[in-house]
C-alpha cells in the first residue's frame, strides 16, 4: 500500500444509534423495555449524540493470499485462517477505521460514578452508535461496488488483535481519527472500529457479525429470525 | 536576530509536511519515519533544503514521534540525528541566507491516551516528553516545537516538560475540529489560557483542516490571546481518486487561503500534512509584503476547564461552595472514611444548579490534605467540566492541585503577608491561574476600605514586579459578620468599588459570612449579595443550592440587560414553580397510588428521589435499621430475583440500586456514625492489564447496597496491591473482573499470589471473557457471570 489513507468526518446531525441494538447489549433480548428504561434511553441518546463526533478513514489495497491459512491485505502476511476464509474470492479490500470521538468515554466515565445506569445505558447506546456510523460509511464506499464482504475486525475469530498496530500504521489513525492503542492493543476513543471489507465479484456475506463468532453460547448473541 | 526577538518583529515561516514527502520517496507503511534520520539521512536533510529554499525560518527536525515509548534506547540517536540534519541542511544555504533560520525540535503526541479516559498518568506523560526534550536541548535545538496535540491535558504534560527541563522557547500547535474543539473537547478561548498560564511562547494550530476551514478559527484565537499565533494548516482533506491520493488543495489556493490567515492574525504560518516546499513558497511570496501585527494585549481575566474559558468581569460568575468541610459533618465523614463519590456528587449536583466554578477545598486536620485535594481534583475532572478554584492554606496541596489541573484554575488564595505572597506566587508563575487576593495584611484585616484598598494595591504591585499580570488577579475584600458589626457591609461595598474603580481590577467574595450567627441567613446573604453585585462585585463564593441567592442572581442579570428576552430567568423561574406544585403533591400520591410500601415500591421502580425522601421520613418514625431491613433490602431482592429470571434487566437492576443508594443516604444521616451496619469489607479490583471497570463497578454499587464495604482498589491493579490490601484489612472476600482474553492470566497470577500470601480470602471472578470453566482452570472459588450473582455468593459467604 502506497496511498494516504481518505477520511470522511460527519456532517452535524449525521451520526444516529439504534435503539434495539442498544437494548440487546443491555441483555434485553426480545423483550421490551418499560417506560422508565426508555425515558432514560431518551435522555442519554440526546446527551450521546450532542457529545459525539464522527469520524472514518480507509484506503483500498490489494489481497493475496500467500498460503491457504493466511491472507495479505498490503501490511504483509497475516497469519488467520478465519480471515483467508473470509476473503476468499476477494481481489482487494477497503482497511477501514472509524470512531464517534472520545466524548462518549466521557459520559460513560462520568456517569459511573454518580448515576451507574446512565452509565451503562450510554455505553450501549455509544456500542450502537459506531455501528451505524460504520454502516452509514460503508454503504456509501461500497455502493459501486460489484459485490463486498461484512467487515472483519482484528479479534475477530483467530484474525490477532495485534494487527490494530498495522491498522493504526497503514490509516495513519492517530492522525486522521485521533485513536490511540492501549498496550492491551485496545482504542481509545473506546467506540471505534478497525475492520477489513474484501472486495470483488465472488465477495460474500453472511448477514450477520455474530456469525462469525465461535462463541455459540454468548448472551449477546444475535437471534437470527 | 534571536528567535523570540524575530517573531516579536516580523512574519516568521514554519515549514510544511514530511510524512507524504517521504512516502513518494519510499518509506514503506509501518515504518517509522524517525528511523530515516540516521538510515537516510540525506532524503531528509535534502527536504528540509527545499523548505529552506522555499522561505521557511523555522524548520522542524524529523521528531514528531521520537519518544522512550516509541524508541527505547535509540531515543537519543535519533533525536541527534534529526536535529544534525537541520543543521545540516541550514549549513549549506549560502551564508547570507543562513541568518534567521532555526532548527525545532519537534514532538507530537505519544500515542496514548492520559487518565481518566486513557491509561497513561498524567506524571509519567510528563517525564516521557521530558526525557526527549532533555536530548534535544542538550545537542543544540533552537525551540521546542509541540505540535498536533489533541488534548488539553496531554498538551499541559508536554509544556510542562519542556518548561522544566531546559529554557528554550516553547511553541505548541493544537488540533481543532471544524467545530473548533480539540478532540478532549477544549475550545480555542480554553487552550489559550491554559497554555498562556504555562508560559508558552506561541501558541495556535496546525494538522486536520484545510486552510478553509482554519479561517474562522483564526480570529477566535487571536480574539484570546497576546501571543504571536501560529497557523499551519493540512492541505485540505487526503482522499483517493483513481487510485491516488489527491489533497483537495492545491499550492496556489493555499496560499491564497494563507493571505486571509494572515489578515486575520496568524503571526507564524506554514503548513502541515499534505503540504509541500511549493506550497510554502507561493505563501512565502503571497505574504511577505502584508504588514506585520502581533495580537493585541488582553486585559480580559480568565478561567478554564479541559472545554471551556469562564471570564471574570463581564456577567456575574457564581463558584459553588460546597466542596467544603467546614460546618458540614457529613462532608467530614465522606472525607475521613475516603468516599469520594460523594464529594463528586456535590460538585455535578452544583454544576446542575448553575454554578460557574467549582471551590474545592478539602482541608481537615486529621487528613493528608495534599493527597486528598489531589485525589478530589482528578476525580473531579473525570464527572465535572467546570473550572476549579483550588481552596487551601497549604502550598503543597495547591502546587498537586494546579498541576493536576486540566486547564487555568483560580487560586483560592494569596493574601497581603510576605510569607503568603512568597508561597502562591511562584506557583501562579509556574503553572498558570488567577489568583484570589484576600485583603489581609501584616496586621491583620484593616477596618476600612481604603485599608483594604491600600493591601490590595500592595499585592498587585508585587505581583507585577514578579511577573504576574493584574489581569491574573481578583481581589476578595472579605465579607465579615454584620451581626457583630454593623458596618461591616458598607465597609466591604465601599472595598469593593474603590477596587475596581481606582485599581481596575475584578473582585470575587465569599458572600455567606456576612450573615454570620444571624437566623434565616439567607435573607441577608441574598440580599448583600445584590447590593454587591450592583457595587460591581464580579464573582461570588456561594451556595447554588440556596433559592435566595439564585432569585438574586437571575433577577440581576435580567435587570441589568444580561439575560436576552429573559430566557434564563425564565427558565430558572418556571423550575421553581414546578418544583413547589410537585412537592406539594407528591406525598398523597405516593401514598394512595402506589402500595402499603411506597418505599419498597419506589426502590423498586428506580425512582431515586422519592426513594430518599420516604426513606428519611420514615427513618424519622421508626428504628432506621428496620427501615433498612424491612424496605430497602426486600426491594433490592425483588429486583435482584427479576433480574435473574429475565424479566427484569441491567437499566432498571441499576436505577434500582441508585434509588436504594439515595435511601441509605437518608437512613445513614438519622443513624449515629456508630449504629450504621456493615456485613464485612469486600476487595475489588479490575486485574493488571485492564482497564475495563464498568463491570466492577456495577458489582461495587449492589454490594454495598447490601450493606458491604467494599475497598475498590480500582482498574489495572497489580496483584501484589490486591494482596497486600486483602491481609491489611483481612477480608472473607476478593472480586476479580477481566474483560480480555489478555488479562485472564493477571487473574491467575493474582489468585496464586493471594493462595501463597495465606490470605483467608475467597476469590470470585467475572466479566466478560470468563467462563465456569476458566474459572476453574485459574482455580477461582467462584465464578459469578453477573453483578446479582456475585451479591447472593457474597450473602452466603458470610452467612456462614
Amino acid at each position: 500500500m502506497d496511498k494516504a489513507p481518505s477520511l470522511r468526518l460527519a456532517a452535524p446531525g449525521e451520526l444516529r444509534t439504534d435503539r434495539s441494538e442498544a437494548l440487546r447489549y443491555l441483555g434485553y433480548g426480545k423483550s421490551s423495555p418499560d417506560m422508565a428504561v426508555l425515558a432514560l434511553l431518551e435522555s442519554c441518546e440526546k446527551e450521546l449524540l450532542s457529545s459525539c463526533q464522527g469520524r472514518a478513514c480507509w484506503a483500498r489495497v490489494p489481497v493475496s493470499f500467500p498460503s491457504e491459512h493466511s491472507v495479505d491485505i498490503g501490511f504483509g502476511p497475516v497469519e488467520s485462517v478465519s480471515l483467508a476464509k473470509h476473503l476468499k474470492g476477494c481481489h482487494s479490500a477497503l482497511l477501514f477505521a472509524a470512531t464517534i470521538g472520545i466524548g462518549a468515554d466521557r459520559l460513560v466515565v462520568r456517569w459511573s460514578r454518580l448515576r451507574p445506569s446512565r452509565s451503562a445505558v450510554l455505553d450501549a447506546l455509544g456500542s450502537s452508535a459506531i455501528e451505524c456510523w460504520c454502516d452509514d460509511v460503508e454503504r456509501e464506499l461500497t455502493k459501486d461496488e460489484e459485490k463486498h464482504c461484512d467487515r472483519f475486525s482484528p479479534g475477530y475469530g483467530d484474525f490477532p488483535l495485534h494487527h490494530q498496530k498495522d491498522f493504526m500504521h497503514c490509516l495513519d489513525m492517530g492522525r486522521l481519527l485521533g485513536i490511540s492503542l492501549s498496550d492491551s492493543l485496545l482504542m481509545k476513543p473506546s467506540k471505534s472500529v478497525t475492520a477489513v471489507i474484501g472486495l470483488g465479484a465472488s465477495a460474500r456475506t453472511c448477514g450477520s457479525k455474530c456469525m462469525f463468532c465461535e462463541k455459540k453460547n454468548c448472551i449477546y448473541r444475535e437471534v437470527m429470525v | 536576530m534571536n528567535l523570540l526577538e524575530k517573531i516579536r518583529t516580523s512574519r516568521t515561516y514554519c515549514d510544511g509536511g514530511m510524512g507524504t514527502l517521504l512516502q513518494a520517496r519510499g518509506l514503506k507503511p509501518g515504518e517509522l519515519p524517525e528511523r530515516w534520520n540516521l538510515a537516510r539521512p540525506e532524503d531528509i536533510i535534502g527536504i528540509h533544503q527545499q523548505y529552506l529554499e522555499a522561505g521557511s525560518n523555522i524548520i522542524t527536525a524529523n521528531t514528531f514521534g521520537a519518544n522512550v515509548l516509541k524508541f527505547g534506547d535509540e531515543l537519543e540517536d535519533i533525536i541527534v540525528a534529526g536535529l544534525n540534519n537541520v543543521r545540516t541542511a541550514i549549513s549549506r544555504l549560502a551564508p547570507e541566507k543562513q541568518a534567521d533560520r532555526f532548527a525545532a525540535f519537534d514532538i507530537g503526541p505519544l500515542g496514548k491516551m492520559l487518565q481518566p479516559l486513557g491509561e497513561l498518568p498524567f506524571e509519567d506523560a510528563v517525564e516521557i516528553f521530558a526525557k526527549s526534550i532533555r536530548i534535544a536541548a542538550r545537542h543544540g535545538a533552537d525551540l521546542i516545537f509541540i505540535e498536533t496535540m489533541n488534548d488539553s491535558y496531554e498538551a499541559k504534560a508536554a509544556v510542562l516538560a519542556a518548561k522544566e527541563n531546559c529554557d528554550l522557547p516553547v511553541f505548541i500547535t493544537c488540533v481543532y475540529d471544524a467545530q473548533a474543539k480539540l478532540m478532549t473537547g477544549a475550545d480555542p478561548a480554553a487552550m489559550v489560557a491554559m497554555l498562556e498560564g504555562l508560559g508558552v511562547d506561541a501558541l495556535g494550530m496546525n494538522c486536520s483542516l484545510g486552510p478553509d476551514q482554519m479561517l474562522p478559527i483564526v480570529p477566535r484565537l487571536a480574539a484570546e490571546t497576546s501571543l504571536p499565533l501560529i497557523v499551519n494548516p493540512n492541505a485540505g482533506l487526503p482522499r483517493s481518486e483513481n487510485g491516488k491520493t489527491i489533497f483537495d488543495v492545491d499550492a496556489e489556493y493555499f496560499s491564497d487561503v494563507m493571505v486571509k490567515i494572515v489578515e486575520a492574525g496568524a503571526c507564524l504560518v506554514g503548513g502541515c500534512c499534505g503540504t509541500t516546499p511549493e506550497y510554502i513558497r507561493r505563501t512565502v511570496m503571497k505574504t511577505s509584503g502584508l504588514p506585520y501585527r502581533l495580537p493585541e494585549k488582553k486585559t480580559h481575566t480568565v478561567v478554564s476547564s479541559y472545554t471551556h474559558a469562564v471570564r471574570i468581569g463581564e456577567e456575574p460568575i457564581l463558584i459553588g461552595e460546597r466542596i467544603n468541610p467546614t460546618g458540614k459533618s457529613r462532608f467530614k465523614q465522606a472525607l475521613r472514611e475516603g468516599d469520594i463519590d460523594y464529594i463528586l456528587n456535590e460538585g455535578v449536583r452544583q454544576q446542575e444548579a448553575g454554578a460557574h466554578i467549582l471551590d474545592v477545598n478539602v482541608g481537615l486536620p486529621e487528613i493528608d490534605e495534599p493527597a486528598m485535594m489531589l485525589s478530589v481534583v482528578r476525580e473531579l475532572q473525570a464527572v465535572s467540566d467546570l473550572p476549579l478554584q483550588i481552596d487551601t492554606v497549604d502550598p503543597a496541596a495547591m502546587e498537586k492541585a494546579m498541576r493536576a489541573c486540566n486547564g487555568k484554575p483560580l487560586v483560592n488564595s494569596v493574601n497581603g503577608k510576605p510569607e503568603s505572597m512568597e508561597a502562591v506566587f511562584p506557583l501562579v508563575k509556574k503553572y498558570g491561574g488567577v489568583m484570589v487576593a484576600l485583603t489581609i495584611g501584616p496586621n491583620g484585616i484593616p477596618e476600612t476600605a481604603e485599608g483594604r484598598y491600600a493591601i490590595a494595591v500592595d499585592i498587585v504591585a508585587k505581583a507585577e514586579a514578579y511577573g504576574i499580570d493584574r489581569r491574573n488577579i481578583v481581589v476578595d475584600p472579605l465579607a465579615m459578620a454584620v451581626s457583630s458589626d454593623p458596618q461591616s457591609a458598607n465597609v466591604t461595598l465601599e472595598s469593593i468599588r474603590l477596587i475596581e474603580e481606582r485599581l481596575g481590577v475584578h473582585t470575587s467574595l465569599g458572600v455567606s459570612n456576612i450573615s454570620f450567627g444571624l437566623p434565616n441567613r439567607d435573607f441577608v446573604t441574598s440580599t448583600f449579595f445584590a447590593l454587591a453585585l450592583q457595587t460591581g462585585l464580579d464573582a461570588a463564593i456561594m451556595n447554588p443550592f440556596s433559592v435566595e441567592m439564585m432569585k438574586v442572581y437571575h433577577s440581576y442579570r435580567a435587570l441589568r440587560g444580561m439575560d436576552a428576552n429573559c430566557t434564563g430567568y425564565i427558565g430558572f423561574a418556571s423550575g421553581i414553580s414546578t418544583q413547589a406544585a410537585a412537592g406539594n403533591a407528591a406525598n398523597p400520591a405516593v401514598a394512595a397510588a402506589d402500595s402499603a410500601e411506597p418505599l419498597k415500591h419506589a426502590v423498586i421502580k428506580g425512582l431515586k428521589e422519592k426513594a430518599g425522601a420516604l426513606a428519611a421520613q420514615m427513618a424519622a418514625e421508626m428504628d432506621p435499621l428496620d427501615v433498612v431491613n424491612g424496605q430497602i433490602i426486600p426491594a433490592l431482592d425483588v429486583v435482584g430475583k427479576g433480574f435473574e429470571a429475565k424479566t427484569m434487566f441491567l437499566p432498571q437492576l441499576l436505577m434500582s440500586a441508585e434509588a436504594a443508594k439515595a435511601a441509605f443516604e437518608a437512613v445513614k444521616a438519622a443513624m449515629p456514625a456508630s449504629g450504621q451496619p456493615s456485613k464485612g469489607k469486600i476487595v475489588l479490583a479490575t486485574v493488571k492489564g485492564d482497564i475495563h471497570d464498568i463491570g466492577k463497578n456495577i458489582v461495587r454499587t449492589l454490594l454495598s447496597n447490601y450493606g458491604y464495604e467494599v475497598i475498590d482498589l480500582g482498574k489495572d491493579v497489580p496483584p501484589q496491591k490486591i494482596v497486600d490490601c486483602a491481609l491489611e484489612n483481612d477480608v472473607k472476600l476478593v472480586g476479580l473482573s477481566a474483560l480480555m482474553t489478555t488479562t485472564v492470566p493477571a487473574m491467575e497470577e493474582t489468585i496464586a499470589l493471594l493462595r501463597r500470601s495465606g490470605a483467608r480470602a475467597k476469590v470470585v471472578v467475572g466479566g466478560a471473557v470468563l467462563t465456569q470453566e476458566y474459572a476453574d482452570m485459574i482455580h477461582a472459588d467462584h465464578y459469578a457471570r453477573d453483578a446479582m450473582e456475585t451479591v447472593r455468593y457474597a450473602e452466603e459467604l458470610f452467612a456462614e
